[in-house]
């Protein structure tokens, strides 16, 4: 009987790219996970259990973004290499992803742990027996590095467009509320309710989409 | 009865917020109503009696009661967030000083009770444009309605408050 050694496997990832839709962070990445059969039987790969997560740094908090997998190899010869793929998509609060102070400009070519612990399951059994009957159990564990690439464009955009409009609509409600104010309500008045009304304006979108990272 | 509808469907907009978006987003709009709530009461209070000295209790309540929030929001929004929410109270007070100078110049408008009420209505209609804009494109009903509802119960507190200064 093998002990219940947790065996390595090996990963090669894309880059991690984060994306801005409303607000939110969309992450995708594509992660082809190898792994080894070390015995002298041949296996046919009937399930394999994933568990994957991106590790905590100083910049991003743990995360355990969703994704699809494909089986590739589903049979492996003995002393064969097996191959799966994970597609990472999932769309979080910017506020779930972030470390706390960091921006996501920051985050652009940082480097991030993936881990990906697994189990492969050959004919229905989370282990093999070898023609000597010892036993395999099959838990794999994989890390690999991975940079993020941010497409900052995007998010800025947005921000700027709505306190632009956060601004016009501030001015243009500022000139009607100046031009009812009883005692003001004059062209003057009309003017000077659009200023304050701007002034509102851009500050309230600075909170809105700054502070509070809203859409 | 009818004096404390107001104040009950405001506390539902903004429950129902919370519910909906989050504890910030609530915060925020809750110092931002009552900022415009309390300058909306100072201009009420300044056009009936213009030479009378001190605040008028319910401007002073919502004042206060703004202040509590914007210092609660330092914890759950952050310093800056407060300290914009501040600023915001404190441009939105350019409105009392246009009317101090509009008085200045001449008397009361004849229909100054009529036009004040869209005062506040713009105002608070324009500080619910962000929170019901985001309900409409991602299909939150919840945050729509109340952003919907705040201005209306803000409108029924300001009401209230007229009533109540009417009577003195």
């Amino acid at each position: 009987m093998k002990s219940f050694k947790v065996q390595k496997a090996s990963m090669d990832c894309s880059n991690m790219v984060l994306s801005a839709k409303k607000g939110n962070l969309v992450l995708d990445m594509t992660c082809e996970v190898y792994f080894t059969n070390p015995t002298d039987v041949s296996w046919k790969v009937t399930r394999i259990d994933v568990e994957a997560h991106v590790l905590r740094t100083k910049y991003t908090k743990d995360l355990t973004p969703s994704y699809t997998k494909d089986i590739i190899t589903h049979t492996i010869p003995p002393q064969g290499t097996g191959e799966f793929e994970l597609n990472f998509h999932d769309t979080l609060p910017e506020s779930g992803v972030l470390g706390i102070g960091v921006e996501l400009k920051d985050l652009a070519g940082t480097v991030v742990p993936v881990q990906v612990n697994f189990t492969v399951y050959t004919n229905g059994k989370p282990y093999v027996v070898d023609s000597r009957g010892n036993t395999w159990p099959l838990a794999y564990s994989a890390t690999q590095y991975v940079r993020i690439s941010v497409e900052l464009n995007s998010i800025v955009q947005h921000i700027v467009a709505d306190t632009v409009a956060g601004v016009v609509i501030g001015a243009t409600v500022g000139a009607i509320v100046g031009s009812i104010l009883p005692g003001a309500g004059t062209g003057a008045g009309a003017v000077a309710g659009a200023v304050i009304g701007g002034t509102l304006g851009f500050i309230y979108g600075v909170i809105w989409h700054g502070v509070l990272g809203r859409p | 009865m009818m004096k404390w509808a107001g104040i009950v469907i405001y506390l539902i907009s903004l429950f129902l917020l919370y519910v909906s978006t989050d504890i910030k987003v609530a915060l925020t709009l809750a110092s931002v109503s009552l900022s415009v709530l309390y300058v909306w009461v100072v201009i009420l209070w300044m056009i009936r009696r213009k030479n009378a000295g001190g605040l008028p209790t319910p401007a002073k309540i919502l004042l206060l009661v703004n202040l509590a929030v914007i210092l609660v929001s330092v914890f759950f929004i952050g310093a800056v967030g407060a300290a914009l929410l501040l600023v915001v109270l404190l441009v939105l007070h350019g409105f009392v000083l246009l009317v101090r100078y509009g008085l200045s110049r001449g008397p009361v408008a004849q229909d100054a009770d009529l036009r004040l009420k869209y005062f506040g209505i713009l105002l608070l209609g324009f500080f619910s444009l962000n929170p019901l804009i985001e309900g409409v494109s991602t299909s939150n009903w919840i945050e729509v309605s109340a952003s919907v509802i705040l201005i209306f119960g803000g409108y029924l507190m300001f009401g209230e408050v007229r009533n109540t200064l009417r009577g003195n």
